[in-house]
């Protein structure tokens, strides 16, 4: 539906680019710098200023506070729900309700998409899960209460957006646009729940150099306050200093950290059938040996320098952004047929797919024995070269280290714990 | 202008010393031995390395990927000095290559080999601690 409100706001758009094509030299001008450092700002159209720079930006050490949780699609199986009860630190019944509530909504999902008074959706999981619907200011939410299931209307909150998520979408399109010929490192995200477009660097300096082309054709439109410029410690100055599971090697993923049970020493891991060769962000990691045997698939490295953490990166931006903790592990038999496991691989990234299989041999193991995971995926691309030695877990607890794919990429073949069973090394849990 | 007539015996000189200039240098190039393929058999699971590279043939015929010997998916065969993977992609000494696999020891590679790469793996693979590069998928980039 076209509403005035939204026609209005075109209008504004429309109006505020044409006046900053005129005067963006001005407007450049006076506008406070917040940095030392100065940039070209050439390349930049009066549409892409007017479309994305807002007029009140900061930035501060990313301090995140939004709530975040893997939502698995899917219907609810019994073995989905002690996934997901051991994914979200809840009980199993909980979990069940979570995932009923999700299908609800999934159900729901395609109309409230392309409903022009919602701006966005999202679900709440945990103990009681909610559903928050966003909607244009102004609008009439009884008669949008009253279309939902009742099982929906129940828990449902609702709350007043300026942007959709596609509007927010393409602010960030067009400052990845705008950055991307002069901060290479710098990341875009949505946060659609808070409304804003997150620019994430990797220090200080080029958050400075960030606001200096941001604001030099900052205005007073519609997009005020949305940007944010973060130096994001949690994705890129903590790695840099950091090692951990998921961290890229040179050709594969860097798995758990372990330590040396007779000597207490610390080392990351990753497949033996990797090379003997690894390094990550420029940080020699000297081989100390490999097992490839049996169930086993795995090798430890000591590291030169940096600091070896017992995280794994999870893709999952919350409080411990792109990591998380690993405090335990889970044994090969204790782990549910049909449950659903998550892995991070430097190629294909985060991902969660069901376990089909604790019994797959790895045909590339001398004496193989059949006590491979296999975790399997709807999607492609969930498995490829380079993706070996990534983490495989289940909320905070290891489950095994990426060894193999199929060549469809669809499946994963991962060592279980038991191959790191009668070894002098054990996964670090703190 | 003066002409110069070149004779009967001139054109023979000239002929006989070409031909000569020929077999001398025909003689000092060693003839080109044939590619040597190793392909690995075919697995329902492939290692999940990344494989990449830029391939080069040795002197004796065998493919090498970034100076080490290098095993090819199921499925390629030669084509002149080319390998045609199985996708029918053609890979020739020179180009890079990308995709999964792992880096196996001599014999552990050996093991992974279809029978007909078994029979003379020993020239490429040797005996060393040196790693194999085996690549089990090159999927097009």
């Amino acid at each position: 539906m076209f509403t005035p409100h939204h026609f209005l706001r075109q209008l504004a758009g429309a109006i505020l680019a044409t006046v900053l094509f005129l005067t963006s030299g001005l407007v450049a001008a006076a506008a406070p710098i917040h940095s030392n450092a100065t940039l070209p700002v050439s390349g930049l159209s009066s549409a892409e200023l007017a479309t994305a720079v807002p007029s009140e930006m900061g930035y501060a050490d990313s301090g995140h506070t939004t709530d975040s949780a893997t939502f698995l699609v899917g219907e609810p199986s019994a073995a989905d729900q002690v996934a997901v009860a051991a994914e979200l630190g809840i009980s199993e019944n909980e979990a069940l309700a979570s995932l009923d509530f999700q299908e609800a909504v999934s159900a729901e999902a395609l109309r409230l998409s392309t409903d022009p008074r919602v701006t966005s959706f999202w679900m709440g999981s945990g103990r009681a899960p909610r559903l928050t619907i966003g909607v244009r200011p102004g609008t009439d939410i009884e008669p949008l209460k009253a279309s939902l299931p009742t099982q929906l209307r129940r828990a449902t909150d609702f709350t007043e957006q300026e942007f959709s998520e596609e509007e927010l979408a393409q602010i960030g399109a067009s400052l990845n646009r705008i950055l991307s010929g002069t901060l290479g490192a710098a990341t875009v995200h949505i946060d659609v729940r808070r409304q804003k477009v997150e620019v994430f660097t990797k220090t200080e300096s080029e958050a400075d150099q960030a606001l200096t082309i941001l604001t030099a054709g900052r205005s007073t439109d519609a997009n005020k306050g949305v940007v944010e410029v973060r130096v994001d410690r949690g994705l890129t100055a903590v790695p840099a200093v950091d090692i951990y599971g998921g961290r890229t090697g040179s050709s594969c993923t860097l798995g758990f950290t372990v330590r040396n049970t007779r000597t207490g020493a610390r080392g990351t891991t990753t497949a033996a059938h990797c090379g003997n060769s690894q390094a990550t962000a420029g940080i020699g990691l000297p081989f100390t040996f490999e097992w490839k045997t049996g169930s086993s698939d795995v090798q430890w490295y000591t590291a030169s320098s940096g600091t070896l953490r017992n995280w794994v990166t999870d893709g999952t931006y919350d409080s411990t952004p792109y990591y998380r903790s690993i405090t335990g592990t889970t044994a090969r038999l204790s782990l549910v047929l049909g449950g659903t496991y998550c892995k991070f691989g430097a190629t294909t990234g985060y991902g969660c797919g069901v376990l089909n299989s604790r019994t797959e041999p790895a045909g590339w193991v001398p004496n193989s024995t059949p006590r491979y995971l296999a975790i399997d995926s709807g999607t492609t691309q969930f498995c490829i070269g380079g993706d070996s030695g990534g983490p495989v877990y289940s909320g905070s607890k290891g489950v095994g280290l990426v060894s193999g794919c199929t060549g469809d990429q669809k499946r994963l073949i991962s060592m279980s714990m038991d191959g790191f069973g009668g070894l002098p090394i054990v996964v670090a849990t703190s | 202008m003066k002409n110069r007539k070149v004779g009967y015996r001139d054109q023979s000189c000239r002929v006989a010393t070409a031909l000569i200039g020929v077999l001398i240098l025909g003689g000092c190039t060693a003839p080109t031995p044939p590619a040597i393929l190793l392909t690995v058999q075919a697995m329902p699971y492939q290692m999940a390395a990344k494989v990449e590279g830029t391939v080069t043939l040795s002197p004796s015929g065998c493919y090498q990927l970034e100076g080490k010997p290098l095993v090819w998916p199921a499925g390629s065969v030669l084509s002149g000095q080319n390998v045609r993977l199985p996708d029918g992609r053609a890979v020739a000494p020179g180009d890079r290559i990308s995709g999964g696999g792992g880096f196996l020891t001599a014999s552990e590679a050996w093991q992974l080999l279809d029978a007909g790469s078994q029979e003379h793996a020993s020239t490429c693979l040797g005996a060393g601690a040196a790693e194999i590069a085996v690549a089990q998928a090159v999927p097009a980039s």
